[in-house]
C-alpha cells in the first residue's frame, strides 16, 4: 500500500547542502506495522515528512495505495511526537479530535459523537470537554491518538510518538497503539529511536543508517503469541532480535553477517539473524538523478502561497525594525511606555503575548530524538535566546531578544535572532517554511564539529547542564514518597480498587493532608493514578509494591529506606573520607547488626530474594550445565539458586553449604520443592574450607562483600576444594567499563554505605581476584538484571 | 467567608491611597498654590461639573451625560476600527511574507509618525467633529495591534501547522481555528497597548476639535481658571483609564484562559 522508491532529500544547495536521505526503498503492505529505527539525528523525521507530503523530496517517490504523494493525501494521519504541540490548546479535547473530521464530511453530531468514541477507545471517555493541558503527557498523546484514529485512516504515520512520556506511560501507550490496530486493521509506519520499542511493537523493524540514511536493514519480527510487556521481552526471541537490531543502528558489524536476500527468517539460536544490504527489491537500474530534480528550495513551497519560504535577511531587520521602531509609538505619549513595562503587568497579562518565541524558527526540539525525553518546555526551546530561558522564563518571554527588553516596548517582538544568520546558509531562510529547521534538526550529530549549525550547536547547549543535578536531588524526594507509601503499606489497602485519600490514611493510620501529598508524588511518578480528585489507583508499577504479589518489592523499598541503611547512606561522604563506613562504625558489622535486629534482616532476606529473582532462573536456564555432576552452592542462603539449577536439570546433584543456622532453614525450602534427596546440606565457614571434591562451585553474591584479601581466602578454599577438571562460577554485579549507568554501580554505592570492605568489581578486577586464588577467567555470561556469571577454570 | 477574606485583602492592599489622599490634602492646604487645590475641592468641583442631576439618573448631571459618553463611545469607535483593520491587515502580512515585504517599509514609516502631528492634517480632510476624532484615534493606534497580529501570525507553531496540514483543514478553518487562536494572545497584548494609547488620542482630539468630550471640559476649566475642574477632569480620565483597561484584563482572562492555563501547565 506505501511504496517507496530511492527517495533522497538534500536541504539547501551548495557547500553547505546536506543530504538528509540518501536513496530509500521501502515498501509497506497492507495492514503492516513497521518500525523504523535509526540513530539519532538519521533522517527519520525527514522520511516521516516526505512521505506526509509535508516536504517534497529532492529525489524519488512515494506512492500511496498507487498515487504519488504530492501534498498531504486524504486518507493519512500522523502522531507526533510532541504532543503539546501538535494538539491545539485553545480547543477542548473532543474538538481536537474532532476537528479534522469536517474534511470527511461530518455534520458537527457526527464529528462529536466520532470523536467520542475514538476518546473512549483510548480509555479517555470522559475528557472530551477538559482541555489538553489539564491533561498528564501520556493522556495528551492518547489524545493525539485518538485524534489520528476518529480520521479513520488507511496509513497511520507515527514520528517518535512515545518519546516524550515516561517509560510506564510508554509502555500502555504502545501497548494501546497495537490494541487499536489490531481493531482497525491500519497500517502503521512507526518511527522510533528506542531499538526495544521497535521490536515490541513492529510486525517489521527497518533500521536506517546515519545521513544520509539508507536502510541497513530490515528485520521480520516474528514473536509467538500477542505481545506482552512482561514475557514478549523476557522471550529470547525478542532478546536476540533486540541485540540484532542495536547492532544494525550502532553500525557493528556482526562476525557473520548473512547474506540472506529474504528479510524474513526468524532468529535462530545462534544463526545470525538477516542484516544489512537488503534493500527490499531494490531497483539499482532505474535511479532518478535525485540532484537533478530540485535543488531549489522554493519547491518546497507548499500548496499554500502564504507558506512561501521568505529570505532570512528580512527576518533579521524586521526584529530590529519592529523593535526599534515600536518606541516611536509611544513617543508622544509617554504613558504608553510605563503601562506596558508596569512589572506587574509585565508579569501577568503581557505575559500572554509570549507565544513560544522560537517554536517556528528552527525548532531542533521536535526532531531530536533523545530529546524528548524530557518534557519540553517554551523556554527551554528559545534557540536564540539562552539567558532568556534561564533568567526569566516567565514574564521575560515575551521579549526573549535581549535587545527587545530595552525597549521597553509592549509590541513584544520575540523573534530570537542569534541564529537567523546562520540558518541562511543551509536554506533554512523563514520559520514557516516546511523543511528549514531540518538540518539544524537532524544534521549536528553527524556533521564534523566545525559545520555544525548553530542553531543546531545551539541545541546541543540548550539541554539543561542543571538537569542531571536535579533530577538525582529529586530522586530522594521520589524515593521518600515511595518509601512512605511502603511502610504504611499503602499498595494493601489499594488491593480492590481506588480509594480516597481520606480513607486511604485511615486505613494505613496517616495524616491525610500530609497523605495527600505523598500521593501526589507517588501520581507523578506512576506509582499510582488519579482516578477522580484526592482518589488514587495503583498502576502496575505500584502494584509491585503489594506484600501479597510475588516478587513483592515492598521489603526492598522498606529495606532502603530503613534507618540504618539510611544513615548509612547518609555517611557515605565521610565514609570516602576516611575509608571506613560510617555505618560500620555507629552500628558495627552490617551483618552482625541484621542479628541483632531480627525484623531488619527479615527485611533484607526478601530484599535479597527479589532482587536475585530476575537472575536465579537466568542462572539455571542461560548457563550451560551440561558436564556437571556435583554443584556446590557455597554460601547459598536458601539456595534459590541451587534449587532452580536442579529443578532443571535432573543430572546435576547439589550441596548447600552455608553456616549451620542458615542450612537447617533451607531444608525445609529444598523439601518442599521434593528435591531435598538430590542435595546435601553442609555447615561451615567459608573461611575455613569448603566441601571438597565437586565439579562445579557457585558463589552468587559472595565475593562482592568481601575485600579483595578475604575474597582471595575463600576462593583459595575452593580452589583447594575443586577437582582439576571443575569449574567455579560466580554470580555477581559485574561493573561494565565505560561511563554508562549501570545497576552495578548503585548496588556498589550501598556498599561502600554499609560494609566496611566488600564492593563491586570490573571483569578485570575479578580476573585479578581470580589469578591470585588460582583459577583463570573462561568467559562472562550476561544474564538480566544487569548480573553475569564468571566462570572460571583452575588455573 | 471567602468574600469577606477577598474585601480584607482589598482594604490591605488599598490603604495607601487613603493616606496619600491625607497627605495630599495636608500638603496642598498648607502650601495653598493655586496650580495644586486639595483633593476635597477637587472632588467638591466634580461633584458641581457631573452630579448634580436628579436622583433617578444617578445624580449624572447633562454634562456628565453629554461628555463622558460622547468620549467613551468615540474612544470605543476608534479603537473598535483599529482593531479590525489591524487584524485583518496584521494576519494578512503575517502569513504571506511577499506582501509583508513589500508593505512593511509603508508601515514603519506610518507607525513612525507621531499621531499628534497628524491632528492638523485630519481636521483639514474631516473637518472638526467625531469623524475626525475616531478616524485619528484609529489611525494613531492601529500599529501595535498590526504589528502583533503579524508577529502572532507569522510566528504560529510549526508543527501546529503541520498538524492542520496533514489533517487537510480547509483555509479557512486554517486561518479561523489555528492561525488566528495561536496569535491571539499577541493580539491581545496590541489590543491593550491600543486601548491606553486610545484614550490619550481621544483627549488630544478633544483639546483641538471638539465641542463636547471630557478633553472639551478640561479645556473649559482651564480657560475659566478653574484648576479643581483641571484636576477633576484628569482625575476623571485616570478613573476611565483604569476601567477601560481592568475590563480588558477580564476579557482577556476568559478568551486567553487556554493560554494562561497552557503555559502554566506546560
Amino acid at each position: 500500500m506505501l511504496e517507496i522508491t530511492n527517495l533522497s532529500h538534500t536541504y539547501g544547495s551548495g557547500p553547505n547542502a546536506y543530504q538528509a536521505l540518501g536513496g530509500i526503498d521501502l515498501k509497506v503492505a497492507e495492514g503492516e506495522l513497521v518500525c523504523i529505527v535509526g540513530p539519532s539525528g538519521c533522517g527519520k523525521s525527514t522520511l516521516l515528512r516526505s512521505i506526509a507530503g509535508l516536504i517534497r523530496p529532492s529525489g524519488g517517490e512515494v506512492l500511496l495505495n498507487g498515487t504519488r504523494i504530492e501534498q498531504t493525501p486524504d486518507n493519512l494521519a500522523v502522531v507526533f511526537q510532541d504532543y503539546s504541540r501538535s494538539l491545539f490548546p485553545w480547543l477542548s479535547v473532543g474538538d481536537n479530535v474532532a476537528l479534522p473530521l469536517r474534511r470527511k464530511g461530518m455534520d458537527k453530531k457526527q464529528r462529536k459523537e466520532a470523536a467520542r468514541e475514538a476518546l473512549a477507545e483510548v480509555g479517555l471517555e470522559n475528557a472530551a470537554s477538559k482541555y489538553p493541558w489539564q491533561l498528564s503527557g501520556g493522556m495528551q498523546q492518547r489524545v493525539s491518538i485518538a485524534r489520528a484514529l476518529a480520521y479513520r485512516p488507511a496509513l497511520l504515520l507515527m514520528d517518535e510518538p512515545f518519546g516524550s512520556v515516561d517509560a510506564q506511560t510508554r509502555e500502555d501507550l504502545e501497548d494501546l497503539t497495537l490494541r487499536v490496530r489490531s481493531l482497525h486493521n491500519m497500517t502503521i509506519l512507526l518511527i522510533t529511536h528506542d531499538i526495544d520499542e521497535s521490536v515490541y511493537v513492529g510486525d517489521r523493524v527497518v533500521v536506517l543508517s546515519k545521513s544520509p540514511a539508507g536502510i541497513v536493514g530490515d528485520l521480520r519480527v516474528d514473536l509467538p503469541g500477542p505481545r506482552d510487556q512482561i514475557t514478549t521481552r523476557e522471550h529470547p526471541d525478542f532478546v536476540h532480535l533486540r541485540a540484532e537490531v542495536g547492532r544494525l543502528v550502532r553500525g557493528v558489524q556482526e562476525p557473520a553477517a548473512s547474506a540472506s536476500k529474504s528479510p524474513s527468517p526468524r532468529p535462530g539460536e545462534d544463526a545470525p539473524a538477516p542484516t544489512a544490504a537488503d534493500a527490499p527489491e531494490s531497483d539499482t537500474d532505474d535511479a532518478p538523478g535525485p540532484d537533478t530534480d530540485t535543488s531549489d528550495p522554493k519547491a518546497d513551497t507548499p500548496e499554500d502561497g502564504t507558506d512561501t519560504p521568505k529570505p532570512d535577511t528580512d527576518t533579521d531587520t524586521d526584529t530590529d525594525t519592529d523593535t526599534a521602531g515600536a518606541p516611536e509609538d509611544g513617543a508622544g505619549t509617554p504613558e504608553n511606555g510605563t503601562d506596558v513595562s508596569d512589572p506587574e503587568a509585565d508579569a501577568s497579562e503581557d505575559g500572554t503575548d509570549v507565544s513560544e518565541p522560537d517554536t517556528d524558527t528552527s525548532d531542533p526540539k521536535a526532531d531530536t530524538p533523545e530529546d524528548g525525553t524530557d518534557t519540553p518546555k517554551p523556554d527551554t526551546d528559545t534557540a536564540g535566546a539562552p539567558e532568556d530561558g534561564a533568567g526569566t522564563p516567565e514574564n521575560g518571554t515575551d521579549v526573549s531578544d535581549p535587545e527587545a527588553d530595552a525597549s521597553e516596548d509592549g509590541t513584544d517582538v520575540s523573534e530570537p535572532t542569534a541564529n537567523t544568520p546562520e540558518s541562511s546558509t543551509d536554506g533554512a531562510p523563514e520559520p514557516s517554511t516546511d523543511d528549514a529547521p531540518k538540518p539544524a534538526a537532524d544534521a549536528p550529530r553527524n556533521l564534523p564539529a566545525g559545520t555544525r549549525t548553530a542553531s543546531g550547536a545551539e541545541t546541543d547547549g540548550m539541554s539543561d547542564p542543571q538537569a542531571p543535578i536535579w533530577d538525582a536531588i529529586g530522586g530522594v524526594s521520589r524515593f521518600v514518597a515511595l518509601a512512605t507509601m511502603a511502610e504504611l503499606g499503602c499498595a494493601d489497602e489499594l488491593r480492590d480498587g481506588p480509594l480516597s485519600v481520606d480513607e486511604l490514611a485511615l486505613r494505613c493510620g496517616a495524616n491525610p493532608l500530609a497523605l495527600a501529598r505523598v500521593f501526589r508524588q507517588l501520581a507523578a511518578m506512576g506509582i499510582v493514578t488519579t482516578t477522580a480528585p484526592d482518589v488514587y489507583e495503583l498502576t502496575e508499577a505500584g502494584a509491585t509494591l503489594r506484600s501479597d504479589v510475588p516478587d513483592s518489592l515492598r521489603s526492598a523499598v522498606r529495606m532502603i529506606s530503613e534507618e540504618g541503611f539510611w544513615y548509612g547512606m547518609g555517611r557515605v561522604p565521610q565514609t570516602v573520607r576516611t575509608g571506613t563506613s560510617g555505618f560500620v562504625e555507629r552500628y558495627g558489622p552490617f551483618y552482625g547488626y541484621l542479628k541483632a535486629n531480627p525484623e531488619v534482616g527479615a527485611l533484607f532476606g526478601d530484599y535479597m530474594v527479589v532482587r536475585a529473582q530476575p537472575f536465579v532462573e537466568a542462572v539455571a536456564s542461560r548457563y550451560d550445565f551440561s558436564g556437571v555432576r556435583t554443584l556446590v552452592d557455597v554460601a547459598g542462603g536458601k539456595g534459590h539458586i541451587l534449587a532452580a539449577v536442579l529443578k532443571s536439570h535432573s543430572d546435576v546433584s547439589g550441596v548447600l553449604f552455608d553456616q549451620d543456622q542458615v542450612v537447617s532453614g533451607a531444608k525445609e525450602f529444598f523439601a518442599e520443592a521434593g528435591l531435598e534427596d538430590r542435595c546435601k546440606f553442609v555447615g561451615g565457614d567459608f573461611f575455613t574450607s569448603v566441601p571438597a571434591g565437586a565439579d562445579a562451585y557457585l558463589l552468587s553474591s559472595v565475593i562482592h562483600n568481601w575485600s579483595d584479601e578475604d575474597s582471595v581466602r575463600i576462593l583459595r578454599n575452593v580452589r583447594e576444594a575443586i577437582t582439576d577438571d571443575g569449574r567455579l562460577l560466580l554470580v555477581e554485579s559485574v561493573v561494565p567499563d565505560g561511563d554508562v549507568p549501570h545497576i552495578s554501580k548503585d548496588i556498589d554505592m550501598r556498599m561502600l554505605a554499609l560494609f566496611g570492605e566488600g564492593m563491586e568489581r570490573s571483569i578485570s578486577q575479578y580476573v585479578e581476584l581470580l589469578d591470585k586464588a588460582g583459577f583463570r577467567l573462561s568467559r562472562q555470561v550476561e544474564l538480566p538484571g544487569g548480573v553475569s556469571i564468571v566462570e572460571a577454570l583452575p588455573a | 467567608m471567602g468574600a469577606v477574606l477577598r474585601a480584607a485583602h482589598a482594604v490591605s492592599r488599598l490603604w495607601l491611597v487613603p493616606v496619600a489622599l491625607v497627605l495630599w490634602e495636608l500638603v496642598a492646604r498648607t502650601a495653598e498654590l493655586m496650580a495644586f487645590p486639595p483633593p476635597s475641592r477637587i472632588a467638591e468641583s466634580m461633584y458641581r461639573m457631573w452630579l448634580t442631576g436628579p436622583a433617578e439618573r444617578l445624580w449624572l448631571n447633562d454634562a456628565a451625560l453629554t461628555n463622558i459618553p460622547a468620549s467613551v463611545g468615540r474612544l470605543l469607535t476608534g479603537w473598535v476600527l483599529a482593531g479590525v483593520v489591524g487584524i485583518v491587515l496584521g494576519v494578512a502580512l503575517g502569513r504571506s511574507p511577499v506582501l509583508f515585504r513589500f508593505v512593511d517599509p509603508l508601515i514603519q514609516f506610518a507607525r513612525a509618525i507621531p499621531p499628534p502631528m497628524l491632528l492638523a492634517f485630519f481636521m483639514a480632510l474631516f473637518g472638526i467633529g467625531p469623524r475626525m476624532q475616531i478616524n485619528l484615534i484609529a489611525f494613531g493606534i492601529v500599529w501595535p495591534i498590526l504589528i502583533n497580529a503579524c508577529e502572532g501570525a507569522r510566528h504560529v507553531d510549526r508543527q501546529h501547522l503541520d498538524t492542520a496540514r496533514v489533517f487537510g483543514l480547509s483555509r479557512g478553518e486554517r486561518l479561523f481555528r489555528v492561525i488566528l487562536p495561536s496569535a491571539m494572545p499577541k493580539i491581545f497584548a496590541g489590543l491593550r497597548v491600543s486601548l491606553s494609547l486610545a484614550l490619550i488620542l481621544m483627549v488630544i482630539s478633544e483639546l483641538a476639535g471638539s465641542t463636547d468630550g471630557i478633553g472639551f471640559q478640561l479645556l473649559d476649566a482651564q480657560r475659566s481658571y478653574d484648576m479643581a475642574g483641571v484636576w477633576g477632569t484628569i482625575v476623571v480620565l485616570g478613573v476611565l483609564g483604569y476601567a477601560l483597561n481592568s475590563a480588558f484584563l477580564l476579557a482577556e482572562r476568559r478568551v486567553l484562559s487556554w493560554h494562561r492555563s497552557a503555559k502554566q501547565t506546560t
